[in-house]
């Protein structure tokens, strides 16, 4: 699908949300939504990801499309990376990577996804349709070193959720 | 974060909602421009596509969403410009 296809009414009359819609791939993308909302969102507030699509479904009656792009990196650990690089020593960040950084990062990244997914699900499911993009990273599939905290919410959420272990129905089996 | 995606895709598409991501490789935005040069300079392999721009990124997040992509659930796909392959 082109630009040119977005133009041409591909999504017209659709009702669409971004977040993270502010710059970088989200601004991108709400460009391409026509009559897209955009609203400040700090995606790690459940209540107020919970309000904002609560206030999409009252004044639009449904939403068709969102894509979440909000998401959050840490510069100081980049800086303490290239540091070690350009020192030429290895990156040793893993033991001093401080709580309040890994929290902050999870927040947004983890926290965040979840929150927004899960009032985007309750307000698609009723009407039994609706299409989600989340903008994730490859760095998911190829770690880098001295960046721990942005890996694990991947590595967190292969083990959530786990389906309950199937029980037979026959007396005395496992 | 994807596996959360994933997990969530293959739940709600019994509800007709397609979940898709799509995995940015180095992208010229502002979390980008906020990685200082050195580390920058590590990406940007001549013999390699350019950073991508948020709006080569945008555009596959549009096409998940769209009618179009309606066999792809709880897929996704990498777009970093052929750095390493998954």
């Amino acid at each position: 699908m082109t630009r040119e296809d977005v133009r041409a009414g591909r999504f017209a009359g659709q009702v669409a949300m971004v977040t993270g819609a502010a710059s970088g791939i989200g601004a991108a993308v709400a460009e391409e939504l026509p009559g897209a909302g955009s609203i400040a969102l700090d995606v790690a507030d459940a209540a107020a990801v919970d309000g904002a699509f609560q206030e999409v479904l009252r004044r639009y009656g449904r939403l068709d499309v969102l894509v979440r792009a909000a998401g959050a990196g840490d510069p100081e650990a980049k800086r303490r990376i290239v540091d070690a690089v350009v020192e030429g020593r290895p990156v040793e960040l893993t033991d001093s990577l401080d709580d309040a950084s890994w929290r902050r990062v999870l927040r947004v990244n983890l926290d965040g996804t979840f929150h927004v997914l899960r009032a985007a699900v309750r307000v698609m499911r009723p009407a039994g349709a609706g299409a989600i993009t989340v903008i994730g990273s490859s760095s998911a599939f190829d770690a880098p070193v001295g960046y721990p905290h942005a890996r694990p919410p991947r590595r967190v959420c292969t083990r959530w959720p786990r389906p309950w272990p199937r029980r037979s129905s026959r007396p005395g089996s496992a | 974060m994807h596996a959360l995606a994933q997990a969530v895709a293959k739940e709600v598409i019994a509800s007709g909602i397609r979940v898709n991501v799509v995995a940015p490789g180095p992208t010229g935005t502002g979390m980008a421009a906020r990685t200082p040069e050195a580390l920058r300079a590590g990406f940007a392999d001549p013999r390699l596509r350019p950073y991508a721009t948020p709006e080569e990124i945008s555009e596959i997040a549009l096409f998940l969403v769209s009618d179009a992509a309606a066999n792809l659930v709880g897929a996704v796909p990498l777009a970093n410009g052929g750095r390493f392959t998954a």
